[in-house]
């Protein structure tokens, strides 16, 4: 682990079923999400992805790179820069920019979210502490 | 709903959630996480942070009545301690911001997670745009 280092990026599509079933399971049925009609009429011409299903995968990421460190003392801050919608394909990557073992291991990343037209979905850092001299559990 | 009363700390819900394998399995179908379930040293599986998060802002989705057209900017995360498939989850939330920019309010909500023990597991902060605060006023 070294600062500058790529982590594992994850490439995936977003449809409108996938869309509807995170509004069941966050109890979010705001109609930009879900009425394909009040989509249409809206600022986007279209439904958009929940933010917090397209942020989902900055914690994929993280966990597919540190385990289960991610799960116990992770942070994460985004911004939702521009929507994603439906049939959108989307790359989450992210880079090591600083490795802190003062007291314990603290990593800090920068991490994105860009759709298929190089377009940035969502920006931000993510931390992730673990003890130090312990090895990242892949579990 | 009267968004212009909601001062800082004006508390907006609590609600106790309870975190089955079948929401696990709901969730990670939403997002599409194919991923390995992350375990814990006592071989227990873990719930993913972002499931939490999500039902965590469910309580103050459903008590804000939130305007259509309201738009998710940013979100703030903070993972404390790691979550058992079967737990059950406290969300309280509060609001920690509410200011107006042009035709937008942007209001902060803090939400804080705690386990069956009172043990917090997550801190969050979600900042959210209403549309046209006249109108959200009620006004």
């Amino acid at each position: 682990m070294k600062i500058g280092e790529q982590l594992k990026s994850i490439n995936k599509s977003v449809d409108t079923k996938n869309i509807h079933l995170y509004a069941d399971v966050s109890g979010d049925f705001n109609p930009i999400h879900i009425d394909k009609e009040f989509g249409e009429a809206s600022q986007f011409g279209s439904n958009i992805a929940h933010g917090m299903m397209v942020a989902s995968l900055i914690s994929e990421l993280m966990t597919g790179n540190f385990g289960y460190a991610w799960y116990s003392r992770g942070t994460m801050k985004i911004r939702f820069r521009s929507p994603v919608l439906p049939n959108d394909h989307i790359t989450v990557a992210g880079k090591i920019t600083k490795i802190d073992d003062s007291t314990e291991r603290k990593v800090t990343c920068s991490v994105s979210i860009k759709r298929q037209n190089d377009e940035v979905a969502i920006s931000g850092t993510t931390t992730v502490s673990m003890p130090l001299k312990s090895k990242v559990e892949d579990s | 709903m009267d968004y212009a009363s909601l001062s800082q700390g004006s508390k907006l819900c609590e609600q106790t959630c309870h975190l089955d394998e079948k929401f696990v399995l709901q969730y990670k179908t939403a997002v599409q996480d194919h991923s390995e379930t992350i375990k814990d040293s006592d071989g227990s599986n873990l719930v993913p942070p972002m499931a939490i998060a999500a039902i965590s802002l469910q309580g103050s989705i459903t008590e804000l009545k939130i305007p259509d057209g309201t738009l998710h900017v940013g979100h703030e995360i903070e993972i404390n301690h790691p979550v058992k498939f079967g737990e059950h989850i406290t969300c309280t939330s509060n609001v920690s911001s509410n200011n107006i920019r042009g035709n937008w309010r942007f209001l902060g909500i803090e939400h804080i997670t705690t386990n069956h023990s009172g043990k917090r597991v997550m801190t969050s902060t979600s900042t959210i745009m209403l549309p046209s605060p006249d109108l959200s006023d009620g006004k």
